[in-house]
């Protein structure tokens, strides 16, 4: 059963690396490069493997037992065309810097820093097998509908149920669902094995691509402070869908990111659309996130390059968008109904006497305030240290970084406001629903805003050097040899 | 301090407490695995109490539940219900004993009022409090 489970994470991982591997180009030989191909492929090849397992349900009226044969088949091919000499051609001069960073006891630390997550993971499974509430009220939940439900897995979404299920998309039970298939039966171990991956997920993707846009020291730390954010490994076990939300956030904006820096091929963009989708097939806030980057890139891409830059980007974006945006309409549209959790049997005139409600506005700012403070559960408070971190090592000073930079704040502010505004409407009793779930929704960005501030941030390397040839200047160029190691 | 020294220092506390955090979150995972480990978590218990009665339900369609754990659990579902649909699934578990299949879940004696006003007869009794019923009006 074991074997089985571990070939449907493999079949997924081939699945989407092949996928990213054919449509992303080359950087540079690099350690980063290989991983960083790894870890978008693990995250796009769970959520393929999910959307194809809701079609395949969707077209045999629940009769999923060949399912993982079509798929293994589809990987294979996939896999073949990805080793085709023409996929290795397009690689490209890359524009990155060249990374000459090496910190060992950096490395030896962050290593410690993953061996330490994933023990804690572990252990936490021992105590919490199921997960927490809503993995057992809708998610894995959702996840037996597909696997035993036969053709009655859409029951799930039936009136009898509008009470007490939340209509979210399918993209974790899918996952889920996928390793139960390939195993043939039913196993704690799949939805955990899903929560574990899409963590190292966020935590590989973070690592990797700092590593590429700003040098492998800086990436090291980043990926540190997001696996010993006890907070992060917390939410992994308990089998929500916020940290793969986190995953496909930061998944899409760093793409983006490698697009801004590299240049000269579509393929960042078509990968960034995808997971977009991906996130917006995960939970309802990927369809704000959606939105959101689509303005964020029309406002910081449009004011540096001008609009028709946008739309020459915007394209290849749609391209890996559409498709799974459209499976999302049509679950939303067709299979539940549209009807949102925070407007449902709201009238105009209620929403409007929340959004005027001072005291609310009052309440969530605190809520907010009271989370950054004591946020990330270090012993000490850990964003004033990041801001103490900032000022000491200072800006990063490369101009061609401010696009990424740019977008990757925009976006993480317009999402911030988005949540703020769906606590002022919302229609739950407004400190409950803050104390049960502004965590989880902050969590969803941690991740993002960690890549935003080591984009932002200096790398140490380079303030070393800085710090070095200030005091140095003009008699010795020893700065050129100092670093952080 | 020169200035390079700051920031190699600004990285090291990064790091220190950074670690730090990591080994209090192994130690309190393992404080919680012990505390309860594989198998012997409440929501396992559970369902190895409801398991028997779970093969003489019909695989798909709509029952009821009725308990007397919370008077409301229309708007206040506890966890144990929660736990029932989540072992039940694709069986639709909904609150009330408006359907033919009533599955029942006390902790306490069962209340004979229950039964008699809501037309619930007694199906078999599987222990623990677990009771699967049939409503004579459905």
């Amino acid at each position: 059963m074991i074997l089985n489970l571990l070939a449907a994470l493999c079949v997924a991982l081939a699945l989407g690396c092949a996928v990213t591997w054919i449509a992303c180009p080359r950087t540079q030989p690099r350690p980063a490069s290989a991983l960083l191909v790894v870890f978008v492929g693990l995250g796009s090849g769970l959520g393929i493997s999910s959307v194809l397992l809701f079609l395949w349900l969707m077209a045999t009226d629940g009769a999923g037992k060949a399912e993982p044969v079509w798929l293994t088949v589809l990987a294979i091919v996939l896999a073949v065309v990805a080793m085709h000499p023409r996929w290795r051609r397009h690689a490209l001069q890359s524009s990155l810097p060249a990374d000459t960073s090496r910190a060992p006891w950096l490395s030896i630390c962050s290593g410690l820093a993953g061996v330490a997550a994933a023990a804690a993971f572990v252990l936490m499974c021992f105590h919490s097998p199921h997960g927490r509430w809503d993995a057992w009220s809708d998610w894995n939940r959702h996840a037996r509908f597909m696997f035993r439900g036969g053709p009655h897995w859409r029951d799930v979404f039936s009136s009898a149920e509008a009470a007490w299920t939340a209509t979210y998309p399918m993209l974790t039970p899918g996952a889920v669902a996928q390793g139960w298939f390939f195993a043939n039966q039913e196993s704690l171990l799949a939805p955990n094995a899903v929560a574990f991956l899409f963590a190292a997920s966020a935590a590989g993707l973070l690592t990797s691509s700092l590593s590429l846009l700003r040098g492998r020291n800086q990436g090291l730390i980043a990926g540190l402070i997001l696996l010993c954010s006890p907070g992060f490994v917390d939410q992994a076990t308990t089998q929500y869908a916020d940290i793969p939300l986190a995953s496909f956030y930061l998944g899409a904006v760093l793409l983006l990111c490698l697009h801004d820096a590299i240049g000269n091929s579509p393929g960042w963009l078509v990968m960034a659309g995808l997971m977009t989708g991906l996130a917006a097939w995960t939970k309802p806030e990927g369809l704000v996130f959606t939105l959101t980057l689509v303005l964020v890139r029309c406002i910081v891409v449009g004011l540096g390059r001008g609009l028709k830059a946008w739309v020459a980007e915007l394209l290849p974006f749609a391209l890996g968008l559409l498709p799974v945006l459209a499976l999302v309409l049509f679950f939303k549209f067709h299979m539940v109904g549209a009807s949102s959790y925070f407007i449902q049997g709201q009238t105009q005139h209620t929403i409007i006497g929340r959004v005027l409600t001072g005291h609310r506005y009052l309440l969530i700012v605190k809520a907010f305030a009271t989370q950054s403070m004591s946020w990330g559960g270090w012993g000490v408070t850990l964003l004033p240290m990041l801001l103490l971190y900032l000022l000491v090592v200072g800006i990063n000073p490369n101009r061609r970084d401010w696009t990424s930079i740019g977008t990757s704040f925009l976006t993480i502010t317009l999402m911030a406001c988005a949540y703020f505004l769906v606590y002022v409407i919302t229609p739950q009793d407004l400190p409950t629903q803050l104390d049960q779930s502004l965590d989880r929704v902050l969590m969803q960005l941690w991740p993002l805003t960690i890549f935003a501030f080591f984009l932002l941030a200096r790398t140490p390397d380079e303030a070393v050097q800085e710090g070095s040839s200030e005091i140095a200047s003009g008699v010795q160029t020893r700065s050129a040899t100092e670093s952080l190691g | 301090m020169t200035y390079a020294n700051r920031v190699r220092a600004a990285v090291a506390l990064i790091v220190f407490f950074g670690l730090a955090s990591s080994l209090h979150l192994v130690r309190s995972g393992y404080v919680e695995a012990r505390a309860a480990g594989p198998g012997s978590d409440p929501m396992t218990l559970f369902g190895t109490r409801l398991d028997p009665m779970g093969r003489d339900l019909p695989s798909s369609g709509i029952v009821g539940y009725v308990t007397d754990t919370s008077n409301d659990l229309q708007n206040n579902p506890d966890r144990e219900f929660i736990w029932t649909r989540y072992y039940l699934a694709p069986l639709l578990v909904t609150v009330g004993s408006h359907w033919h299949y009533v599955v029942g879940n006390f902790h306490n004696p069962v209340p004979s009022k229950l039964l008699s006003d809501s037309h619930l007869v007694l199906v078999r009794n599987y222990g623990n409090g677990m009771l699967l019923f049939v409503n004579s009006d459905q």
